[in-house]
């Protein structure tokens, strides 16, 4: 598949890395006009190419590895339905307290600012030192859940996600994304596929009963 | 090689201004003990939450450079992008001449958002904040009387900041957690760099490369880009007891972190200890941090000594530190040290 990483960080080098060691081809794209980026491809993501976002073609996958709050305000020239993996995480200590996100998943946010592109919240439940992890995808395959509204999008996600040596488990529309992030029952410890689906499956019924979730794509 | 510790004096579940009181007292007891056994630095970091008691470590430091004669005094962080550089030379030349010529400060971006409110700055800010705070105190330290520019503050003509510090060079460290970027921002500034490693030394290497490269390409001689490392640390008398007295602290400690908030579940604890995390009998740590020193070639190790424990653990862990494995890291890494690991003083 052809990968594009926006975002040179701890995240997404370690995403790039695992990519390219996946056989993919990645293209990753720094802060505009950082000239360190070359750099730090060069050494941290032997295989990638560094590369603006406005010099993406043929993308089957974005992943937006940047701070909640730059994810918000940063444009996004993709070409319209591209799949966009969704990774942040609302976090205080480097976004600030954003009313954007109140009791909704970051991802709805973004969705709600470029509807041009299909949103799935995933990679966002485990630290990259977690998915780092050399023996992961030989010893084990951690659970990585899975929330859009488009199942086409969340079947490529799936296979780009399983192809990294993770258990896809797509667990509902994007709005179910809280699910997996922080102060979400499925963020933060590596679960098996089975695990995520049982300890998932009682908020998945609290809110069903609530009726906020509309059909499910998995 | 230097061996060190730092803290940032965490409270635990006591946070009156009593139990801070006492966890100072006792910060200030430890480094003399540090002091006395020959450790080479003793560090305090900043955080600004009810669970910390130091918020202000240049004036727990001064306390300790009173009292204390050999030890090297530095910070684990000072959270540069909120502080004034200006005020910042100054309390540290302060700190300097009071400890003759013992201070550094070593420097980063924070884990923690609380200070960003409390002086006034916007978080989203804290790269450029970071960036431009870090090249005004390097040429504060290096050419005073330079008039300065900047986005955030008022411009400097024709100031005095002052006292200078004793040393010539007052050794400034930029601190990285592990952004390829931060690691980049060392190597061309050509300071050196403190990288703080939870889950051990391996996470460190292509990061290690990069500051190196990055320095190196930027023109500054390789020996002006040492290198420390830094985590957390207990040493216990043996290794199953090590783990089993540290866990029930370290997963309470840990519960500050979102990933961990109902604390640190114990399997990922038993695979960070795999993973290098520094937990475990003498030997075992000796082991660790010679392996930080081989695979990353490290001039110091500064180890978080007391995180998330009560004052008698984190007693019988130093001493373990001091008397078990500081004299056999000295041992094994005398002859081999780099040149560059000469400070004058
Ligand atoms: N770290 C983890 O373990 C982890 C795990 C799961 C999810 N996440 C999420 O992943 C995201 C990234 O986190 P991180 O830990 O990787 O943070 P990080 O190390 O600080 O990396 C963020 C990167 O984004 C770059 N950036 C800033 N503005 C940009 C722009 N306009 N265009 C392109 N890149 C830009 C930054 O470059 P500069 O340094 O030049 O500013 C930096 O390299 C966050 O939303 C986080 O919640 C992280």
């Amino acid at each position: 598949m052809k990968i594009g990483i926006i975002g040179a960080g701890k995240l997404g080098t370690t995403l790039a890395r695992r990519a390219v060691n996946a056989g993919h081809d990645v293209v990753i794209a720094g802060r505009p006009g950082a000239a360190q980026t070359a750099l730090v491809v060069e050494v941290m993501i032997p295989g990638a190419t560094a590369l603006p976002v406005t010099d993406w073609e043929d993308l089957d996958v974005a992943i937006l590895a940047v701070p909640f709050s730059i994810a918000l305000t940063i444009p996004m020239p993709l070409q319209p339905g591209t799949v966009v993996i969704d990774p942040t995480n609302h976090w205080a200590p480097v976004d600030g307290d954003l009313s954007d996100v109140a009791h909704r998943s970051t991802s709805e946010a973004l969705a709600a600012r470029h509807p041009q592109l299909q949103w799935v919240k995933s990679l966002n439940q485990l630290g990259y030192h977690d998915l780092e992890d050399e023996t992961i995808g030989i010893a084990e395959r951690p659970a990585m859940g899975i929330a859009s509204d488009s199942a086409e999008a969340a079947h490529t996600a799936s296979v780009l996600i399983a192809s990294l040596g993770l258990d896809p488990v797509v667990i509902g529309p994007l709005s179910t994304g809280t699910l997996l992030e922080p102060g979400g029952p499925a963020f933060g410890t590596t679960l098996s596929n089975a695990e995520l689906s049982t300890l998932l499956h009682p908020a998945e019924q609290a809110e069903r009963s609530r009726g906020d979730v509309a059909e499910h794509v998995g | 090689m230097e061996l060190g510790v730092y803290s940032f004096g965490d409270l635990g579940h006591d946070r009156t201004s009593k139990a801070a009181g006492r966890r100072l007292d006792a910060l200030i007891r430890q480094a003399q003990a540090a002091d006395e056994a020959g450790l080479d630095m003793f560090a305090l970091g900043e955080h600004h939450r009810p669970d910390f008691a130091v918020s202000a470590p240049e004036v727990v430091l001064a306390a300790i450079a009173a009292t204390t004669r050999r030890i090297r005094l530095t910070t684990s962080v000072i959270v540069l992008s909120t502080v004034d550089p200006v005020r910042l030379m100054e309390q540290f030349g302060t700190l300097d001449q009071i400890s003759h010529g013992r201070t550094e400060i070593t420097v980063g971006r924070g884990a923690f958002p609380e200070s960003y409110s409390l002086f006034g700055y916007d978080i989203r800010d804290y790269e450029a904040l970071f960036d431009e705070n870090v090249r005004l105190l390097i040429q504060l330290r290096d050419d005073p009387a330079k008039p300065w520019q900047g986005r955030f503050r008022s411009a400097l003509r024709d100031v005095h900041t002052g006292p200078r510090p004793a040393q010539q060079k007052l050794p400034i460290w930029i601190g990285v957690g592990g952004t390829p970027q931060s690691a980049v921002r060392a190597g061309m500034l050509g300071q050196p760099m403190f990288l703080s490693l939870f889950a051990g030394p391996r996470s460190g290497v292509r990061l290690v490369e990069l500051y190196r490269r990055a320095g190196t390409q930027a023109g500054h001689d390789p020996a002006s880009l040492r290198l420390a490392t830094g985590g957390h640390m207990y040493v216990g008398r043996t290794s199953q007891g090590a783990r089993e007295e540290f866990y029930p602290h370290y997963s309470h400690y840990l519960s500050l972190h979102p990933s961990f908030a109902g604390g640190m579940p114990r399997h990922v604890y038993d695979q960070w200890i795999a993973n290098g995390l520094l937990v475990g009998s003498p030997q075992q740590i000796i082991d660790g941090i010679m392996t930080h020193r081989e695979l990353l070639g490290v001039d110091r190790f500064v180890g978080q000594f007391d995180p998330g424990m009560p004052e008698s653990l984190a007693d019988g862990s130093l001493e373990l530190y001091l008397t078990e494995v500081l004299p056999v890291i000295k041992a094994e890494t005398r002859t081999s040290e780099p040149a560059a690991t000469e400070v004058a003083s």
